[in-house]
C-alpha cells in the first residue's frame, strides 16, 4: 500500500520535472528565434550603429550571437542537470528506491 | 570517481599530445632556417601526423559491440564535446569558410550562424532523448519510437536511406579535400593523395570504431585549433597590435571601411570595371550574331597564327595564338555556352565594389530584400540540418550520463566557437593585407605568394591577376582569387615561415580526415545495425555484427574514394544542399517524437517522406548543377534553402496524418515515458 502511495507521488514528481523542462525549453527556444530572427531582419537599420570599431548586425552575426547561443546551452545544461539532481535527492530522502 | 581519474589522465594525454606538436613545429622551423626545402617540410609535416592517427586508431582497435558503436559510452564531456566539435569542423568550414566569408562579406555570415545556432537545437531538443534512449543509432531512435515492440521497421528504413544519401555526399566532399590538401602541399597525384588519406580513415574507423575515432578526433582538433590560430593571431598582431583577432579586429574593420572608400572612387579602378564591362558587351554582340562570328573567329584565329608563323615572332607568342586555335570553341553551341560563362564573369567584375561589413547591398530595395530573406532561409536550414545530422548526433550517445549529454554539447560549441569567431577576423585581416599591401603594387614586384598560387594549377588558377588597362599597377578589379585560397595561403599572405604554411594544411587535413571518420562510422552503422542486425540477422553475434560493419565500411570508403576521385566538382556545391536534406526529412520527427505524444508511426513515416521529396523535387527543378532552371525559384528562395519548404511540409504531414490515424500504442507510450523522465 505504502510503495503504491510513493509510488504515484514519484509519478506526479516525474510530470512536474517534465513540465518544468518543456517550460525552459520553450522559453530558450524563444529567446533563440527572436535572436535570430531580430538580427537578421533588422541588420539594414542597425548598420549604422557601431560597437567597439564593428558595425552592430556585422558583430553579432560573426561572434555575437554565437556567445548568446553558448549561453543558452550552458543555462540549459545547468537548469535542467540541477533539477535533476533536486529530484534525485528528493527520492532519496523519500526512500523510494531506485526501480526506474 | 573513475570519471574525473580518467578525465585527469586524457588531460594528461592532451597536454603530452600538445607539447609533442609544439617540438616538432619548432625543430621543422629551425630546419627551415637552415635552408631545409619547403617541399620536405610539407612532406614531413603531413606524414607525421597521419602517422599519429594512425598510431592511435591501431593502438585503441577493438571488437567490442559498445566500444565500437558508441566508444563504451564513456568519454567525459570535455573531451566529448572536442571530438564533437573535430567532428564538425570539416573542410568546407576550415576551407571554404574563410574564402566565402572574403568573397561575400556580411551575407557569407548565414554560414557561421547556422553551423552554431543549429547547437541550440541540438542541445535543447535532441541529445539528451537520444542519450537517455540509449541506443546506438539515429534510425534505431526513431524506429523504437515509431514502431510496435520498438521495432518500426518502416521508419527504420526510411532514417537509414536518408543517413547514407546524406551522410555519402558530405564524405565524397571530405574525401576530395584530402586530396586536394596532399596534392597542393606535397605535390602527390590527386588520386595518389585521396588514396593515402582514405588508409589512415580506414585504419583509425577500421580498427577501432567510435572509441579510436574519438581519441584521434580529440588529437586532430588540437591541430586544426593551433593551425588555424596561429596566422590570425599573427596577423591581428600586426595590424592591430593585440594577438587576440576576436576582441581586436574591430579596428581593422574600419581600416578596410577607410580602403574601400578611397578604392571606390579610384579611377584607374574604374577604367578597369569600364573595360571589363566592354568586354562583357563584346561577348554579348558575339552571342547575338552566333552562328557567323564563331566562324569569323575561327577563321580569324587560324589566320593570326599563320601571320605569326611567316613574320618569324616570338615562340612564346606563336605558343599563345596555336592554344587560341585549340581552345577555340568546337562548335557555335559550344560558343554560346563558354561565351555566355565569359560575359557573366566580366559583368560580375564590372561591378562596383561591396562593402565588406553593409548587409544585403542590391540595386534597389527589392533585391536588397530578396538577399535578406536568403540569409533567413539558409540560416535556418542549417541550424534545423545540424540538428538531424546523424554523424553529429551519434556523438550525444558517446557521454555517462545523460546530464554529461547537455555539458558535452556545451563544450562542443564552445571549441567550435574558438574557430567559428576567427574565421570571420581571417576574412577582413587577409582583405585588409590585399587592399593594403597588394593593390597599388608594380607588377614586376609582385610578392612571391602570388606567383606560387597562380601557378599551382594553371588550368584553373586560385589566383589570376591580369593588366586591363596596361599601367603596370595592380588594381583590385584586375584580381580574381579563389576563396579556397585564403585559408590555405593566410600563412604566406602574413608573412610567416613556410612551416606554418605546412602546419595549416596538416589542420585542413585534420578537419577533413576527422569529419570522414565519423560520417564513414555512421554510414557503416546504419548499413550494419539498423539494415542487417535490426532487419536481416537479429540473431548475429556481436563479433559478427562488428566484422560485418567493419567489412561495410572499407566497401563504404573504396565508394566514396571512387566517387571523389571523378572530381565531382558539382558534388561539393550540394554539401550544403545536405543540410536541407537532413532538416526536411529527419528534423520533424525527432522533435514531435519527444515533445507531441500524439505523434505516431504513420505520421512520421508522412512527414519523413513529404520532407525529403518536396526538398528533393525543389533541388532537382531549381539547381542548374542537377539540371534545373533557376527561373523556378519560389519567393526567389535559392536551391540549397530548399529545407525551407521540406520542414514545414513535412511537420505539416506528420501533424495531419498523426491526428487522422490512430494514436501511438502502449509501447511508444512507455518509451516515450521513459525518455520524458530524468
Amino acid at each position: 500500500m505504502l510503495n503504491q502511495e510513493l509510488s504515484t507521488k514519484n509519478n506526479a514528481s516525474y510530470a512536474s520535472y517534465w513540465s518544468t523542462v518543456r517550460v525552459i525549453t520553450f522559453v530558450l527556444l524563444a529567446l533563440w528565434l527572436l535572436l535570430n530572427f531580430g538580427v537578421i531582419f533588422y541588420a539594414r537599420e542597425l548598420s549604422g550603429l557601431q560597437l567597439f570599431g564593428w558595425p552592430i548586425p556585422f558583430y553579432m552575426a560573426a561572434q555575437g550571437t554565437i556567445l548568446i547561443y553558448l549561453l543558452i546551452i550552458g543555462g540549459y545544461a545547468l537548469l535542467v542537470n540541477r533539477l535533476e539532481r533536486k529530484l534525485a535527492r528528493a527520492n532519496e530522502s523519500k526512500g523510494v528506491n531506485e526501480s526506474v | 570517481m573513475s570519471q574525473s581519474k580518467s578525465s585527469r589522465q586524457l588531460g594528461r594525454y592532451v597536454g603530452i599530445f600538445t607539447s609533442g606538436l609544439a617540438l616538432l613545429l619548432i625543430s621543422l622551423a629551425i630546419l627551415e632556417h637552415e635552408g631545409f626545402p619547403r617541399f620536405w617540410l610539407g612532406y614531413l609535416l603531413l606524414f607525421t601526423s597521419i602517422v599519429v592517427y594512425t598510431g592511435i586508431g591501431l593502438f585503441s582497435r577493438t571488437s567490442d559491440l559498445a566500444d565500437y558503436y558508441v566508444a563504451g559510452r564513456r568519454i567525459p564531456s570535455l573531451f566529448n564535446g572536442m571530438a564533437t566539435a573535430a567532428d564538425w569542423i570539416s573542410t568546407a568550414s576550415f576551407i571554404g569558410l574563410a574564402g566565402g566569408l572574403y568573397l561575400q562579406g556580411f551575407d557569407g555570415l548565414a554560414y557561421i550562424m547556422g553551423w552554431t545556432g543549429g547547437y541550440c537545437l541540438v542541445a535543447l531538443l535532441i541529445a539528451p532523448y537520444l542519450r537517455k534512449f540509449g541506443g546506438y543509432t539515429v534510425p534505431d531512435y526513431l524506429a523504437a519510437r515509431f514502431g510496435k515492440n520498438g521495432n518500426g521497421n518502416s521508419v527504420r528504413l526510411i532514417a537509414v536511406a536518408a543517413t547514407l544519401l546524406i551522410s555519402f555526399m558530405y564524405v565524397v566532399a571530405q574525401i576530395y579535400g584530402v586530396g586536394l590538401i596532399t596534392s597542393r602541399f606535397t605535390g602527390i597525384d590527386f588520386s595518389v593523395g585521396i588514396f593515402l588519406g582514405l588508409a589512415s580513415i580506414l585504419v583509425c574507423s577500421f580498427l577501432g570504431g567510435m572509441l579510436a575515432i574519438t581519441w584521434t578526433q580529440i588529437a586532430q582538433y588540437i591541430i586544426i585549433i593551433i593551425a588555424f590560430t596561429i596566422p590570425v593571431a599573427w596577423l591581428s598582431a600586426k595590424q592591430t597590435g593585440v594577438p587576440i583577432p576576436q576582441i581586436a579586429y574591430g579596428s581593422a574593420i574600419a581600416k578596410l571601411t577607410a580602403y574601400e572608400y578611397i578604392l571606390a572612387d579610384d579611377s584607374s579602378e574604374q577604367q578597369v570595371r569600364d573595360l571589363y564591362r566592354k568586354r562583357a558587351e563584346n561577348y554579348e554582340k558575339k552571342i547575338a550574331q552566333l552562328p557567323k562570328s564563331w566562324d569569323e573567329g575561327r577563321i580569324e584565329a587560324r589566320k593570326n597564327l599563320q601571320d605569326l608563323q611567316t613574320n618569324n615572332a616570338s615562340l612564346i607568342d606563336i605558343k599563345a595564338a596555336n592554344r587560341m586555335l585549340t581552345d577555340y570553341p568546337k562548335s557555335p553551341a559550344d560558343a554560346k555556352r563558354r561565351w555566355q560563362q565569359e560575359m557573366d564573369l566580366d559583368l560580375a567584375r564590372s561591378q562596383p565594389l561591396q562593402s565588406h561589413t553593409q548587409p544585403f547591398q542590391g540595386f534597389d530595395r527589392q533585391s536588397s530584400d530578396i538577399k535578406r530573406n536568403n540569409f533567413i532561409a539558409l540560416m535556418f536550414c542549417l541550424m534545423l540540418g545540424t540538428a538531424a545530422l546523424p554523424h553529429l548526433l551519434m556523438r550525444s550517445c558517446t557521454t555517462t550520463s545523460v546530464q554529461e549529454t547537455r555539458t558535452s554539447v556545451f563544450w562542443a560549441l564552445f571549441f567550435i566557437m574558438l574557430l567559428y569567431t576567427a574565421l570571420p577576423a581571417m576574412a577582413v585581416l587577409v582583405k585588409f593585407e590585399i587592399y593594403a599591401n597588394l593593390v597599388g603594387i608594380d607588377f614586376e614586384n609582385l610578392p612571391s605568394w602570388v606567383t606560387y598560387w597562380a601557378n599551382i594549377d594553371t588550368s584553373k588558377p586560385m589566383i589570376s591577376i591580369v593588366d586591363i588597362n596596361l599601367d603596370g599597377l595592380v588594381q583590385l578589379a584586375e584580381i580574381t582569387i579563389d576563396g579556397d585560397m585564403i585559408a590555405l595561403a593566410a600563412p604566406e599572405i602574413a608573412g610567416l615561415p613556410y612551416v606554418i604554411s605546412a602546419l595549416i594544411a596538416a589542420g585542413a587535413l585534420a578537419a577533413a580526415l576527422s569529419t570522414a571518420d565519423g560520417l564513414l562510422l555512421v554510414i557503416s552503422s546504419a548499413l550494419a545495425h539498423d539494415t542487417y542486425f535490426r532487419m536481416v540477422d537479429p540473431e548475429a553475434s556481436s563479433l559478427r555484427q562488428v566484422t560485418i560493419s567493419k567489412l561495410l565500411l572499407l566497401v563504404v570508403a573504396l565508394l566514396a574514394t571512387y566517387a571523389a576521385s571523378l572530381r565531382p566538382g558539382d558534388i561539393l556545391s550540394l554539401v550544403s544542399a545536405a543540410f536541407s536534406l537532413a532538416a526536411s526529412t529527419l528534423f520533424p520527427a525527432l522533435v514531435l517524437g519527444v515533445f507531441w505524444k500524439r505523434a505516431n508511426q504513420q505520421g512520421a513515416i508522412a512527414g519523413m517522406l513529404t520532407g525529403f521529396f518536396v526538398c528533393l523535387i525543389y533541388l532537382v527543378q531549381t539547381s542548374p548543377t542537377l539540371g534545373g532552371d533557376i527561373s523556378r525559384l519560389w519567393f526567389h528562395i535559392a536551391p540549397v534553402s530548399a529545407g525551407i519548404f521540406g520542414v514545414p511540409a513535412a511537420f505539416l504531414a506528420m501533424i495531419i496524418v498523426s491526428l487522422i490515424t490512430d494514436p501511438p500504442g502502449p509501447d511508444e507510450l512507455a518509451m516515450l515515458e521513459n525518455l520524458r523522465r530524468p
